[in-house]
């Protein structure tokens, strides 16, 4: 498949996520002036005055051209609640369930391929049995349930992690990068005081990347032990074998090298998975991320957030994909072989 | 599965327990106040809000009014206007402004000026005029202003000297002064409105506010804080508490969770379920109040066969709501008998309540045609209300009661968006809604919510209209004094009474929890909620 | 007769460890109770009894006897909301798998056979889907059906059409490559004949290890819409909307929260073991599935 052919499916998919993002929301009933009015009421007149100055009158093909006119300048428009502008509001949302979701991501690594690398080395045994058990499960995890456990044991009854936010309020650090754990180092004050507003940011992390982590610990670690199964079969493994070497050595030195190969891709494509349990765990939480800025834009059509916040999450999803596309291009022999 | 369920988090538990014990240090100074507020405020400019979080984090915090409402009560009391004076013919209202109110000196804005009859004029005039530079900016959404059709009763907004305003209304109007009181008439700086005019801006009026209020905007984050510092000029003396800060948590139980842990020494709404438990600590306290309430069944007389009187007393008699204040409100409510809550004047004692009947409801319903009863539809809000925290459960035990008479009653729920647009639009027979006064004025309720006026507007759930109820309510509007309003009012709720457009449900409590050592503080009765008299003493 | 003794030695043979033993026999009792609930639960689902709310279970004091998992803040039997739970979950389920593998075996199978123009349409659309988070669009979907069981079903079923048609579409491309097919095509056979009648029960294996996997997938996702109060309108004993509906009490009545959370995981957990084994049983060379 050609490159160029490669960035013409992207540009396609783009396109349809501008028509879905625009024309979907707009087909639920209820617009945001009724939202704003709440049960107040107010007279059909004055409605149609509120939505013409929004630009809600205009014909819908009009809106939409305006829409991908200004987003191709990089213009979102202007939340019609917050009035903010869509894209500094996608940034700050953006650094917020990036930090959540990469230390979950790191989580469900670090546990998750050692995990499954001593459930290949102990295949059959009951090591394996129950690692692969217990993979299983938290891959069944209803995770809106499992966070609300957890912060009934972990933050209300041994009362050893917060409940909820980023930050305990005390630490007065401003958003700078909006990776909190950057930016409490670069709050005004003492070093002490950086010390510990950092780590209060990884105090309130723990619970929720815990949670968010789950289900990508699960796939890791079962995707690790299949792998590293079927390169431990191959030829030039068992080759290595009969040559003398220790099993560890062949393990570390040649199997794992391959083995990895299609688990740091799977590590890459699930930033899908990541934000879609990013938006249960955000609103269990009370994260101020991406999923629930999303959902509460939909509840209350917020439309230029719904449209411009979809698209931008769509362009961070083919990126990465992009992204771990040419790295596995690049670092596998075969698929280079199969171009 | 307990055990293995811990196996990732055993390894973060083993880290956390070395933190907590470093962290256990840090405590927050006695002149930092942290509140637990309900949600993110919409914007920082009253004018442009309707709900709770935005008046805490504007209106009450930032800003003044020309009058206000006394703390904790209804009243009306002088506050950037020092007096007024009424013309004869009742279309003049001119107020005497205050001299000597500073605006807040910020990182962003640098006042030169007191407050003057110019802010006044500029206040209004964003919210009246088409034309006016700022009528656009965010939005230029101004909910109360349009849906109070102000903008139908000021013609004018006139400056006739540095300290003195008139306000010229196009027909006599009572409860105008009191409406000066509520949040969206709260004062801008002018000042201000030109140096972002010339920096071109405008948007951040309502982003970076600027007011004359008892605390200074310093810095807010969605969904995260909002903070807040002393305004060391204020008009009624500097606030004793430095730090103001909002920590946003959009979830009661969370909320209270955090008062416990000593994370905030404020917490507004807690839930009614967490009440007994907030009690028992010793370090906590409760305040409660009769809420500016009303949790209403409005029934849709548009729709048979609702528009039949008796099959109405029949739903009401068949309803045991003294159930749903036990199960919904854990008893922190009171059965609600006429549409304005007792609290407030001209509230008629002498209206005896529909009993709970259900021999009664049936021989209703058999008069009525019905003696087999009828399918209809009941819809219930899909959010939680002060006025009625739990809408699906008590349409739960609606459809239940109803069943007894033989009323088959389908539970019809919508996305809260949804909900209010179809409701608007009539196409409901039974909806569960409610509402919270805003100006503590019985028009507030009688008016906006059962006047012909507002079947249009789409606040008339129940879309009755009632030429003799209508002309009562009509007249008290431009009645001239109170006591002949409060007639008027008593002589509308016996009709209301006897009509039952609505079963009136509840009145609820309002509720805040708070740590002991917090003094000073008294709620309103309007739900919002203001610091500036608020002491927190050393431990 | 030998017929079936070969059967029943190859089942046995392929019945696996005792997980999958404990499997089976979880969904087959979550089968039982879903189809007899209403002779098994007790009580109406939806009854209501008066004075009797927030009783605890039986391992609690204060325990009443006519309840044996207690009730819930209205006063309905939580031991038979959790049976009627079953038998919502399961439906649902149910219709998740069939509506997802009949939109997505129709849409994959006409992408990987005719190609070209069609094909590309097909996966661009897919493509459109999977970039977004599957829970989001379910969220779009229902507020523009209306929050109900069935939408939240319609939803579910809509996330879960793209991975169908990726895993038919490249399952075809790979039989129609193969001899058969060819030859099929050489006798003339139309196209609607060679997909249906040779190359779709061909590739029946993975679309049936997918649908396995697809159900549990499905009772998860119609209960997270559930949980976000988009899902089974009251009083329909749901499991996610009663999880959402006790959050308020998972302090002071944690098995509220508790029973309806494990009932969603234990029913999750066995469609996936099964589907593991299936998979291994029916297509040893199939990896791990790594999409939610």
């Amino acid at each position: 498949m050609s490159r160029a052919f490669k960035f013409g499916q992207i540009a396609t998919t783009l396109f349809g996520i501008t028509l879905v993002a625009f024309f979907l929301i707009r087909l639920v009933p209820g617009d945001p002036v009724t939202l704003l009015i709440g049960e107040r009421g107010a007279s059909p007149e004055a409605i149609a005055e509120l939505k013409a100055r929004i630009g809600l009158d205009r014909p819908l093909v009009e809106q939409y051209g305006l829409f991908v006119w200004n987003a191709l300048k990089g213009d979102l428009g202007v939340s019609i609640l917050s009035g903010r502008s869509v894209g500094a509001e996608f940034l700050e949302r953006l650094a917020a369930t990036a930090e959540l979701g990469l230390t979950a991501l790191m989580l469900a690594t670090l546990v998750g391929v050692p995990l499954g690398i001593f459930a290949a080395l102990h295949r059959g045994r009951l090591f394996d049995r129950l690692s692969m058990g217990l993979a299983v499960s938290f891959y069944s995890m209803p995770i809106f349930w499992w966070g609300l456990m957890a912060i009934v044991i972990f933050s209300v009854k041994l009362a050893w992690l917060p409940v909820s936010g980023r930050i305990g309020v005390e630490h007065d650090v401003i958003l700078k990068s909006g990776l909190l754990l950057v930016d409490s180092w670069l709050m005004p004050g003492s070093l002490a005081e950086s010390w510990a507003a950092f780590k209060s940011v990884i105090h309130h992390l723990l619970l929720p990347a815990s949670v968010l982590a789950t289900v990508p610990l699960a796939v890791i670690a079962r995707m690790t032990r299949s792998s590293l199964l079927e390169v431990l079969g191959e030829d030039y493994v068992r080759t290595a074998r009969a040559k003398g070497l220790s099993r560890f050595r062949v393990v570390a030195l040649h199997a794992l090298r391959n083995a990895l190969i299609p688990v740091v891709t799977v590590i890459g494509l699930m930033l899908g998975t990541i934000l879609t349990g990013a938006i249960l765990t955000e609103t269990i939480f009370s994260w101020p991320g991406l999923g629930r800025w999303l959902v509460s834009a939909v509840l209350s059509r917020d439309y230029p957030v719904i449209q411009g916040g979809i698209l931008m999450v769509a362009v961070v999803v083919l990126t990465t994909s992009l992204l771990v596309e040419i790295f596995y291009y690049f670092i596998s022999p075969r698929s280079r072989g199969r171009g | 599965m307990k055990s293995s369920g811990l196996k990732p988090s055993g390894l973060a538990v083993a880290i956390v327990g070395a933190l907590t014990s470093l962290l256990a240090a840090q405590a927050v100074s006695a002149s930092t106040f942290v509140y637990c507020s309900e949600g993110s405020p919409r914007t920082f400019n009253p004018q442009m809000g309707s709900d709770g979080p935005t008046f805490n984090a504007s209106s009450r915090t930032i800003y003044n009014r020309l009058v206000d409402f006394e703390k904790g009560g209804t009243k009306v009391l002088p506050s950037l206007a020092e007096s007024w004076t009424t013309s004869k013919d009742k279309l003049q209202i001119t107020f005497k402004l205050r001299k000597g109110v500073p605006f807040h000196t910020t990182s962003f804005f640098k006042p030169t000026r007191s407050f003057n009859a110019d802010d006044v004029v500029f206040t209004f005039g964003r919210m009246m005029k088409k034309d006016h530079p700022f009528h656009t900016v965010n939005g230029g959404v101004y909910e109360y202003f349009t849906s109070m059709e102000m903008d139908k009763l000021v013609k004018e907004v006139k400056k006739v000297d540095d300290h003195t305003v008139t306000f010229v209304l196009t027909r006599p109007e009572t409860p105008f002064i009191a409406n000066m009181a509520m949040d969206f008439a709260s004062i801008l700086s002018a000042e201000y409105g030109d140096q972002l005019q010339k920096a071109k801006t405008l948007e951040k009026i309502d982003l970076e506010p600027v007011g004359t209020g008892p605390f200074k905007f310093v810095r807010y984050e969605k969904d995260s804080q909002i903070r807040f510092e002393a305004h060391e000029g204020y008009f009624e003396g500097k606030p004793k508490i430095e730090r103001l800060i909002f920590a946003i948590t959009t979830d009661p139980s969370v909320r209270t969770q955090k008062l416990k842990r000593g994370e905030c020494q404020f917490v507004a709404e807690p839930s009614v379920l967490d009440i007994p438990s907030i009690k028992k600590e010793m370090k906590l306290s409760v305040i409660e109040q009769e809420g500016l309430n009303v949790g209403y069944l409005a029934l849709n007389v548009e729709k048979k066969p609702l528009g039949d009187r008796r099959v109405r007393e029949a739903i009401a008699k068949a309803l045991n709501r003294k159930t749903y204040l036990d199960a919904i409100y854990q008893g922190q409510a009171t059965v609600a008998v006429n549409p304005i809550p007792p609290a407030m004047w001209s509230y008629n004692k002498s209206i005896k309540d529909i009993d709970f009947d259900i021999a009664g409801a049936k021989k209703l319903l058999a008069d009525a045609g019905f003696p087999n009863g009828f399918e209809t539809t009941l819809w219930y809000m899909p959010v939680s209300r002060p006025y009625n925290p739990n809408a699906k459960k008590m349409a739960e035990m609606m459809q239940a009661d109803l069943a007894t008479i033989g009323i088959k009653a389908k539970l019809v729920s919508y996305e809260w968006g949804t909900y209010l647009d179809k409701a608007r639009k009539g196409e409901h027979d039974m909806l569960l809604i409610g509402w919270t006064g805003d100006n503590g004025d019985p028009d507030n309720f009688l008016g906006t919510l059962l006047g012909c006026a507002a079947i249009k507007g789409g606040s008339n759930y129940a879309r009755w209209c009632n030429k003799e109820f209508d002309k009562l309510v009509t007249d008290a509007r431009q009645a001239p004094d109170q006591a002949t309003r409060t007639q008027l009012y008593m002589k509308a709720q016996e009709v209301f009474k006897k009509e039952l457009p609505w079963v009136t449900l509840a009145h609820a409590k309002a509720f805040r929890a708070m740590e002991k050592r917090v003094k000073g503080y008294s709620m309103s009765p309007f739900g919002t909620d203001y610091f500036g008299s608020v002491v927190v003493e050393k431990k | 007769m030998r017929v079936t003794q070969e059967a029943l030695r190859s089942i046995r043979r392929n019945l696996g460890g005792p997980l999958i033993i404990v499997a089976m026999a979880l969904l087959g009792l979550t089968t039982f109770f879903a189809i007899f609930a209403p002779l098994i639960a007790p009580y109406d689902p939806a009854r209501t009894f008066e004075g009797a709310y927030s009783l605890p279970p039986f391992f609690l004091e204060g325990w009443d006897s006519r309840f044996l998992l207690g009730t819930d803040d209205v006063g309905r039997d939580l031991f038979s909301r959790l049976i009627h739970g079953a038998r919502i979950s399961l439906l649902a389920g149910f219709a998740v798998t069939v509506l997802s593998l009949t939109i997505g075996v129709v849409l994959g199978a006409l992408a990987g056979w005719k190609g070209g123009f069609i094909e590309a349409a097909i996966l661009r659309l897919m493509d459109t889907m999977m970039a977004l988070p599957s829970i989001l669009l379910a969220i779009v979907v229902v507020t523009i059906l209306g929050p109900s069981l069935v939408n939240a079903v319609i939803a579910a079923a809509v996330t879960a059409v793209p991975g169908v048609v990726r895993l038919v579409r490249a399952t075809i491309r790979e039989e129609k490559a193969k001899p058969y097919s060819l030859s099929a095509k050489l006798y003339g056979a139309g196209g609607f004949r060679i997909v249906t009648v040779e190359l779709l029960p061909n590739s029946l294996a993975p679309i049936f290890v997918q649908g396995t996997m697809g159900f549990g997938e499905g009772i998860l996702n119609v209960a997270a819409l559930g949980f976000l109060g988009l899902g089974a309108r009251p009083p329909m004993a749901e499991w996610g909307t009663m999880l959402a509906d006790s959050r308020a009490y998972v302090e002071s009545q944690p098995w509220l929260v508790t029973a309806p959370g494990l009932c969603i995981l234990i029913v999750i957990l066995s469609f996936n073991l099964l589907g593991d084994h299936l998979r291994d049983v029916f297509d040893p060379k199939l990896k791990t599935r790594e999409e939610a």
